[in-house]
């Protein structure tokens, strides 16, 4: 299924949705660093403690939901939450070509 | 360099590679129009290998294997399987002139991330001229897809 049709016009991902990184993007964790960076051609972003939890889920295994309701569970945190951050930088990276649903 | 833990930590990100002098192509533009450096003054892979660890522990994430034409590199796939196990995100900057299919195959498996073709031109006649080398803008253009198949990207060129 294309990008597009798992997510609609806001933005929002789709709950069925296997988020995962392309070909040629990895999460790393480079100590000289100083933490997580997703590689990218010609490309490198730094990725906070919260964006590596998500991004680390993204095995194109698990749907948002099951991402969404692991984080949830895992840091105690409101359900509703945790999906409202989780689409958002999930939506954000695949409009930068940096994820694949 | 600022070497630091305060947070104002800045650190390199990429390495350029300059693997060979040597090229099929003769842009006028590129740093490297005549031969540098020769042949048997190229780094060897067990060289490049301990820079690609050292540029790592600098903080270098991405390296770019370049030239000349890094294709010319009889080693190549040595080279890029150091950096991979250095922990560098790999991009290979090439003419494509040269990369045969079976080589590409052996540099995934040594862990290259990314190829990068160099274009001379949007204009094939023109882009042809530039490299001094008749063909090579079709070479390149045909070079994804006799690298990965049907399924590839068709790049948008003329």
């Amino acid at each position: 299924m294309s990008d597009n049709q798992m997510t609609d016009k806001a933005g929002t991902v789709s709950p069925a949705a296997r988020p995962r990184l392309p070909h040629g993007v990895r999460l790393v964790n480079s100590e000289a660093q100083g933490g997580w960076v997703l590689l990218a051609p010609e490309r490198v972003f730094k990725a906070d403690a919260i964006a590596a939890e998500i991004i680390r889920r993204c095995t194109g295994e698990a749907s948002l939901d099951a991402i969404v309701d692991d984080l949830a569970a895992t840091y105690s945190a409101p359900r509703e939450r945790i999906h409202a951050d989780v689409s958002a930088l999930i939506a954000g990276l695949v409009e930068k070509r940096l994820m694949e649903l | 360099m600022d070497t630091s833990a305060n947070g104002n930590n800045v650190r390199p990100l990429g390495l350029l590679a300059e693997l060979t002098h040597r090229c099929p192509l003769g842009c006028p533009y590129c740093s490297n129009p005549l031969e540098l450096d020769h042949r048997s003054d190229e780094l060897d892979a067990a060289i490049w290998a301990r820079v690609f660890r050292e540029a790592a522990g600098l903080g270098v994430l991405q390296v770019h294997l370049s030239g000349g034409e890094p294709g010319a590199r009889r080693d190549l796939v040595e080279i890029t399987a150091a950096a991979h196990d250095a922990g560098l995100y790999t991009n290979l900057i090439t003419s494509a002139v040269g990369i045969t299919e079976k080589t590409l195959v052996l540099l995934a498996d040594a862990g290259l991330d990314h190829v990068q073709i160099s274009i001379q031109d949007s204009d094939p006649a023109s882009a042809d001229h530039i490299a001094g080398y008749k063909g090579a803008y079709a070479r390149k253009k045909a070079s994804p897809k006799q690298w990965c198949g049907e399924s590839c990207r068709s790049p948008s060129m003329p």
